[in-house]
């Protein structure tokens, strides 16, 4: 777990509960009383779902009801959000658990049809860096040799979607080196892996999770300030002291769970009880056997408050708006 | 990663001890291909609590039985009452239901079975012994040979349409902008939404399924007692036994057709992205193409059905080969496949054949043996799924209508899908009405985003520039293929023009059009 | 099915209904062209081309039809038209009400949920299409549909049907 976050989270959670006079459980001891409703801005099988399923197994036990997980894909994470932001209850039984970077970054591409403050990311759970992959069998073999090919030729990087973290980070150190690159949007973390597997692109960027320990591709680099997972990762630079970026870390990958504002105001005992149980599953062993059981790394689960999610987004919203046009096209 | 032949009997026996996991997937497999919307990869997503639960090898072999067995379950309802249960199978309707209405459904049904299991035995066969050269494909076809191996398929759009060219190209162009409803690759910049969200990830595939062939064909039946035509129902109450091993034995006398239809969904299984729905498309336009008979495909045709069920079937071998190899999956079902693996800590690659042979070999040990399954099932299946024709329209149309509008729910759960299928419920049956092939307008609806994918991809990747799309030697080698599987039939008509032309003078003229 | 044959000897066929289907792609193909005039040229391409390609073939159709018009093998007129489309009475009158019950299916799904609705929508269905006569048929069929459909879809596949008061009510008893 990342150290840092986490003490931020605790002493965020400490200040949260001095503010509100710790308050008792009795109030919300009724809640919740249905089965929680989870919507997923992504599809089913893909990595929300994995990190919802291991970080849910585990909440349930201490909300004592089920987390009921219901998949809303499409038009990069818009529809999930339309659809929670229209249809959930505001009885803090209806959450929304997303990547952050990835669907903030639509808002900066096209405004939603809600206002940006009627929802908010009260937990976050993981931060993935960002990373730039190549195929094993690739000629460059180090993060020196791809930018000094981008100063010779146009390089083709494949990308999840363009409004992405990881994209931003690649543009960010195209800028930094002079070094040209062609983001080619796959759809998907599976899709762009594909692309730089078959050799139909130079290389790619993706959360690390969504790349690492994976055959036949090799990290070359961290848009990050620390390398927690260096065991899986050998060679790989971190970019952003290395290439002096000059951005925060970048984390592509950071899944949080949301509320709808309105919900969190009204009922303040049921949205405390949710933090309080939520924060419960960092410690529990059996989160951390579920998450190092599949590709996931312990390491990289990242306990964040409102605060740290708040940072987050302010983050990546004014890297994209930096960006925008390249965005856009 | 040669096989020899001791070790795969001792995996084929150690597979054979999964006998309690692969009997229900196979069953489950059967139910759920042949429900519409129940697509392999939506019950395996569902059925995750389940097989993440299992051991590994247990719950590869579990998938594998019930992935297997949907395909063939998917044909049924689009033999019998028209409706593609999946994408893999809205070819099968086009010859399958004819005969089915003229009371063959039986056959049909065998035919289609038979098809399926000796396309599912010889491409399983084939893929443990290509393993190493079928999983390079994936290197060599890109964005720019993709174009033009959905080309192929979108070129059946021409075929089909041969009796009216200029109505069947209406339909099929319109199917083409239907599929361009969406938000592009690209930008994501929403087009032709109508301002619905749900319908920037592109037009539901199964709503418009459902409702081009099955909702419009339950309005089209109301007007007969049953879906059979009249001939059709004397024949039907007639049938015994006979029907079933005249399809079993139809099948085998086209076992040409079945090797090479089910070799080429191989290849094109292989091939990520690409899947069972082109491999039929392509397949029936291939056969339709080489075939000495074309005018007859569309009518009940047995090599018509033969070649789309073969060629889907030849695909759920080849869709496996990439993910245990090079971990890139062939298709959607196999990407949830490697979700479940990649939990248990799998490592996919060559070393999965040594160090996993369970999972590895024994993923086609268990496709063989759920395929031997299924052929000892063809028998009871066909004869008894057959009465479903019988069945007053009066009562067919009303649970087929629900039954779909349910069908287009399951994969998305938004009920504005069920709208959706109502929509191509209409569009679908005017068109019917009025000459105009649905299943035109269908394979513009599939293959359209596909296409587009690509073409948009090869032209970020070269910058705009359209030469790209020459600039592989493969994929000018399958241009060149396509222009000619498109002028041969010219060609051969042209030819037997000559040939009737000569013997004309004769007196002769046999084949006309042929 | 296949359309109404008619002998090419008999009178000219009305080409009215074979209108339709170019008519809704035009009008469609209009509307798409309208919204992608914002976004950048590599997301309008295809579609530019397809629709280039579909209003040649429309193009095509219309010259056709007026040539053969001009020959009198087709003519245009609206009569006749609704039965060409929909067939004769009583069958035209069962399409048209089959259609507003799978609409009124899919608006109360939401409200009533998968069960009841369904149940109501396959007994309209059957007594719309047969007769009263056949009620206690017509009540078995849509009873076991219901039964059964909530059966597979949603107590053993778990889909997240519409709940109605019957799911409600169920989830609590089961």
């Amino acid at each position: 777990m990342r150290k840092q976050d986490r003490r931020n989270f605790l002493k965020l959670s400490a200040a949260g509960l001095a503010v509100m006079g710790m308050p008792s459980l009795g109030f919300s001891a009724g809640f919740p009383e249905r089965t929680m409703r989870v919507f997923i801005p992504t599809r089913a099988g893909g990595g929300a779902d994995r990190n919802f399923r291991n970080f849910g197994g585990v909440w349930k036990n201490y909300l004592g009801v089920d987390l009921e997980p219901s998949f809303y894909p499409g038009a990069a994470g818009r529809v999930g959000y339309e659809t929670y932001m229209g249809k959930a209850a505001e009885d803090c039984h209806d959450l929304i658990f997303g990547n952050m970077g990835p669907e903030v970054l639509n808002w900066v591409v096209k405004k939603p049809s809600f206002a940006l403050d009627d929802y908010f990311y009260f937990m976050m759970v993981d931060a993935d860096p960002g990373c730039v992959f190549i195929s094993d069998k690739s000629p460059m073999k180090t993060l020196d040799d791809v930018v000094a090919e981008g100063k010779k030729r146009t390089l083709t990087v494949a990308t999840s979607r363009l409004a992405h973290p990881a994209s931003l980070g690649m543009l960010v150190l195209a800028n930094k080196t002079g070094m040209k690159v062609n983001l080619i949007p796959l759809s998907g973390g599976k899709n762009t892996r594909n692309g730089v597997l078959t050799g139909e692109v130079d290389l790619g960027v993706l959360p690390l999770t969504t790349a690492m320990r994976r055959k036949g591709i090799k990290i070359l680099g961290l848009f990050d300030e620390q390398n927690l997972v260096s065991q899986h990762t050998p060679g790989a630079v971190l970019i952003n002291p290395e290439y002096k970026l000059g951005i925060p870390p970048l984390a592509a990958g950071a899944r949080a769970f949301g509320i709808k504002t309105a919900a969190a105001e009204k009922h303040p005992d049921r949205f405390d009880k949710l933090r309080q149980t939520g924060e419960k599953v960092f410690s529990d062993p059996a989160y951390k056997e579920a998450v190092t059981k599949g590709k996931g790394s312990w390491e990289l689960i990242a306990p964040g408050g409102v605060e740290a999610c708040r940072k987050y987004v302010d983050n990546i919203t004014t890297l994209g708006k930096e960006y925008r046009s390249l965005l856009t096209g | 990663m040669s096989l020899d032949f001791g070790v795969f009997l001792d995996l084929f026996v150690d597979t054979l001890g999964y006998w309690w996991i692969i009997i229900p997937g196979t069953v489950l497999g059967i139910l759920v291909g042949a429900i519409p919307g129940f697509s392999a990869a939506n019950t395996i997503i569902i059925l995750l609590p389940l097989t993440l639960a299992m051991e590994p090898a247990t719950g590869m072999i579990f998938m594998v039985a019930l992935y297997t067995a949907s395909r063939l379950g998917a044909g049924i309802p689009a033999i019998l009452v028209n409706i593609p249960g999946t994408a893999g199978a809205a070819a099968t309707p086009l010859d399958g239901y004819p005969m089915a209405i003229a009371g063959r459904g039986q056959q049909a049904l065998a035919i289609s079975f038979t098809a399926s299991v000796g396309a599912g035995l010889i491409t399983t066969v084939a893929a443990l012994i290509l393993i190493p050269w079928l999983s390079q494909v994936a290197f060599h076809l890109h964005s720019v040979e993709m174009i033009v191996v959905m080309l192929f398929g979108i070129s059946l759009i021409a075929t089909i349409s041969a009796e009216d060219s200029i109505k069947g190209l209406i339909a099929g162009f319109f199917g083409l902008m239907i599929g361009y409803i969406g938000a592009d690759v690209v930008y994501e910049a929403p087009r032709g939404t109508f301002g619905f969200l749900e319908l920037y990830d592109k037009v539901p595939l199964i709503p418009a399924l459902v409702g081009l062939f099955a909702i419009s064909e339950a309005f089209v039946v109301i007007e007969r007692n049953t879906i059979l035509s009249e001939q059709g129902a004397v024949k039907q109450q007639q049938a015994g036994w006979g029907p079933t091993f005249e399809g079993i034995r139809d099948t085998l006398l086209h076992w040409k057709e079945v090797v090479w239809t089910s070799l080429l969904g191989l290849v094109i299984g292989v091939i990520p992205g690409a899947g069972a729905a082109i491999a039929s498309f392509v397949a029936y336009q291939q056969s339709r193409m080489m075939s000495k008979t074309p005018e007859k495909y569309g009518t009940g045709h047995v090599p018509g059905l033969i070649a789309p069920e073969s060629a889907n079937n030849g695909v759920t071998s080849g869709t496996l080969i990439p993910l245990l190899i090079i971990g890139v999956p062939g298709g959607a079902t196999a990407a949830i496949m490697a979700v479940v693996l990649e939990y248990h800590g799998v490592n996919f690659g060559p070393d999965l054949f040594e160090s996993q042979p369970m999972i590895a070999y024994g993923s086609f040990t268990a496709m063989l043996i759920t395929y031997m399954l299924l052929g000892l099932l063809i028998l009871p299946l066909t004869r008894y799924f057959s009465r479903v024709m019988v069945v007053p329209t009066v009562y067919m149309a009303p649970i087929l209508i629900a039954f779909t509008l349910v069908g287009s729910f399951v994969p998305r759960a938004y009920v504005f899908d069920m709208g959706v299928a109502i929509i191509f419920g209409i569009i679908g049956y005017i068109a019917r009405r009025t000459g105009y092939h649905v299943a035109a307008i269908l394979i513009g609806v599939i293959l359209g985003p596909l296409l587009e994918n690509y073409f948009l991809r090869a032209l970020r990747i070269s910058q705009g520039d359209l030469g790209v799309l020459f600039s592989s030697k493969l994929g000018n080698l399958l241009w060149i293929l396509l222009l000619l599987s498109l002028l041969a039939p010219v060609l051969r008509n042209y030819l037997a023009r000559r040939k009737a032309g000569k013997a004309g003078d004769r007196g002769a003229r046999d084949e006309p059009g042929a | 099915m296949k359309r109404l044959q008619q002998d090419p000897q008999d009178k000219p066929r009305n080409i009215l209904p074979d209108c339709i289907i170019p008519a809704i792609a035009l009008v469609f193909t209009i509307y798409y062209l309208t919204t992608i005039t914002e976004v950048p040229w590599i997301s309008q391409a295809s579609a530019v081309v397809v629709s280039g390609l579909l209003l040649l073939a429309i193009i095509a159709f219309v010259i056709r039809s007026a040539w053969r018009i001009g020959k009198h093998r087709e003519t245009l007129h609206l009569q006749g038209t609704f039965q060409d489309l929909l067939g004769f009475m009583p069958t035209s009158a069962r399409r048209i009400g089959l259609l507003l019950l799978a609409v009124a299916y899919v608006w109360f799904i939401e409200s009533l949920g998968f069960t009841v609705t369904t149940f109501i929508f396959v007994f309209a269905a059957i007594v719309l299409l047969s007769s009263l006569a056949n009620w206690k048929r017509a009540l078995i069929i849509s009873l076991a549909c219901s039964v059964i459909g909530y059966i597979v879809f949603v107590y053993f596949f778990k889909t997240r049907f519409p709940m109605g008061p019957i799911e409600v009510w169920l989830k609590g008893v089961l």
